[in-house]
């Protein structure tokens, strides 16, 4: 509990906490030099006396505050323990600190004094007590915000960390089976093929359901997947599918969330290639900005089709990326009458460092 | 020994070359044809007048159901899919034999024995067609186009662009910009297969994208007219404007 205590969170903060007592003894010491003409050892005793043990008091109420949430008791309660231990610290504060500050100055005028000043302390002993507890549970309902704060932050990482095993874990069913299909096909007519796409065909499975929990992955990576997946898919198509890949080296080492792309392309032979009698083209483009990676696929798609339903592929990686990097501007679509381009925007950076 | 011609509609090369790989055992079974997409097959099938038809579901510009819709004749179809959870329902409800990928030679086999004892038992085929298109009919699965034989050509509507539907007899006239077109169906079967946001059935005789609505004028008393942005006017029933204003929400 006393690593909790904000005053003694940093030097800074008991920096501060020393400086408003410092700043309350200046006014406790001009009220007395100047109002009430008291000489100045007796204005800086009095003040220093009864305001260093009223910080002291101050640092414990801390505990006060912390045992008496009014979120847990009921506000009678609350109110009650604070009168209480109001009334405890104006008893002690008054009676030591008459105590102390007599045996330093032996004077029978500073004796009157004290007692004559006494319904005075008793009011700023309240009023500090008020201002000590309103900071004390301001910092607390601060802290409790962030808290609270952090926890949906941390539940919405578990959310989309089961999310993206959800998605790495579904292959689609249709790919699979035909892929088989294929296979079976070639095993006849092409032994070496058959054999070159079941190694393929694993791979791609492998990295599909790979359970590690690694969630970025170098973009090098990422395409070395898709190009399997592109080149099954060509087994299955022949010449209707086409694609091109442009990156740089530098492009492929730069850290991307695992399977964020291979949706894309999934969409793109749904769209195109399963759509289309014509040839479909896959072009990919990776350009390095100064803080992301600029990446571009665009695809041809026959315009008479009229499939829709791209929708709910594409929202996940914009959900994700949002979450990820805590941006929403990551993903831009743009659709013509028969292009379908697709550009991601990868920061370096992660949107908060804890990931 | 009776011969069979056979067509194989598939979109993906290898699994054509699985069928005739397969079909080689059987010497009745004669290859006339191939295609890679749904209208050539459907092109095909009308032409030739096949006896068996090898018929993959999912391919482009025509699904092998919407191929079935759209030929004149009737001949015996072998299914194929590799993961159709609704067409393997429809399949079974009726009965008939249909070829999961990857399939054995032993289970392709046994399929083709099967058109031979059935050709015997001289089933109609056409009735066992008809009854697929139905019963794929009575699901909700939504449709996103229309496919309409006009004469030779063939014609994919799709449905954003059909301002309205008009009932005429046993058919449904469908109306796009400019065109229409005829096509064998109900306006039930549209009423529940189109998008219920975006169609509406405004009057027994029309169901209209509200899309495509320009203003709505009073008639009669209890009645509206739809002016279209294309200026074609509908009359609107009493339950027509209520169903209106439930998705205008005006």
């Amino acid at each position: 509990m006393i690593v909790d205590h904000p005053v003694f969170k940093s030097t800074k903060s008991f920096g501060l906490y020393a400086i408003l007592w410092i700043l309350t003894m200046g006014i406790h010491f001009y009220i007395m030099y100047g109002f009430y003409g008291q000489s100045i050892a007796i204005a800086l005793t009095d003040s220093l006396v009864f305001n260093l043990l009223y910080a002291l008091f101050g640092l414990s109420l801390w505990f006060a505050v912390g045992f008496t949430k009014p979120t847990k008791t009921n506000l009678f309660n609350v109110i009650f323990n604070h009168i209480t231990s109001l009334a405890i610290i104006i008893l002690i504060w008054i009676s030591l600190g008459s105590y102390i500050a007599k045996s330093i100055i032996d004077n029978d005028d500073y004796q009157y004094f004290l007692t004559d000043t006494i319904p005075w302390r008793i009011i700023s002993a309240v009023f500090l007590y008020s201002i000590i507890v309103l900071i004390y549970y301001l910092i607390m309902y601060y802290r409790d915000l962030q808290d609270r704060y952090q926890n949906e932050l941390e539940l919405k990482e578990t959310i989309v960390e089961g999310e993206l095993n959800l998605l790495k874990s579904q292959i689609n069913p249709h790919f699979l089976f035909n892929s088989l299909n294929s296979i079976s096909s070639l095993t006849t007519s092409d032994g070496e093929k058959a054999r070159e796409m079941i190694v393929k065909l694993s791979d791609f499975l492998r990295y599909t359901v790979s359970k590690d929990d690694l969630r970025f992955t170098e973009l090098g990576k990422e395409i070395e997947n898709v190009i399997r997946y592109l080149e099954i898919e060509k087994v299955r198509f022949g010449k209707k599918v086409q694609f091109e890949f442009r990156l740089s080296g530098e492009c492929q080492e730069k850290m991307i969330p695992v399977m964020i792309l291979q949706p894309l392309y999934e969409n793109a032979v749904k769209h195109g290639v399963y759509e289309s009698v014509e040839t479909v083209f896959i072009r990919t483009e990776c350009i390095m900005q100064k803080d992301h990676l600029h990446i571009i696929i665009k695809n041809n798609f026959d315009g008479d089709s009229s499939k829709k339903g791209a929708g709910i592929g594409l929202k996940n990686i914009r959900d994700r990326l949002k979450l990820i990097y805590k941006h929403d501007q990551l993903l831009k679509t743009t659709k013509t009458e028969n292009e379908f381009i697709v550009e991601l925007f990868i920061p370096y950076k992660v949107g908060n460092e804890k990931i | 020994m009776k011969k069979y011609s056979c067509l194989i509609i598939d979109d993906e090369e290898p699994a054509r070359s699985l069928i005739r790989d397969f079909l080689e055992n059987f010497n009745e079974f004669i290859i006339i044809g191939e295609a890679g997409n749904g209208f050539e097959g459907v092109q095909l099938i009308n032409e030739l007048k096949p006896d068996v038809v090898f018929l993959d579901i999912q391919m482009p510009k025509l699904s092998g159901f919407e191929v079935l819709e759209l030929i004149d004749c009737k001949p015996f179809i072998v299914f194929s899919t590799a993961f159709d959870q609704y067409a393997i329902q429809a399949f079974e409800k009726n009965a008939i034999d249909y070829l999961l990928k990857p399939y054995s030679r032993e289970r392709f086999e046994r399929a083709v024995n099967k058109i031979k004892e059935q050709d015997n038992e001289l089933k109609d085929r056409g009735e066992v067609n008809q009854r697929i298109i139905e019963n794929l009919d009575d699901s909700n699965e939504l449709i996103n186009r229309i496919a309409i034989r006009a004469g030779k050509h063939i014609q994919v509507i799709p449905v954003d662009d059909i301002s309205y539907l008009e009932s005429d007899d046993d058919y449904v006239r469908v109306h796009t910009k400019g065109k229409e077109y005829l096509k064998e169906k109900t306006m039930k079967f549209f009423e529940t297969h189109l998008d219920s946001t975006q169609f509406v059935r405004i009057h027994r005789s029309y169901i209209m994208n509200v899309n495509e609505l320009d203003r709505l004028e009073r008639y009669e008393k209890d009645s509206y007219l739809a002016i279209l942005k294309d200026q074609s006017r509908l009359k609107v029933s009493a339950n027509g404007y209520k169903s209106l204003k439930d998705i205008l929400k005006f």
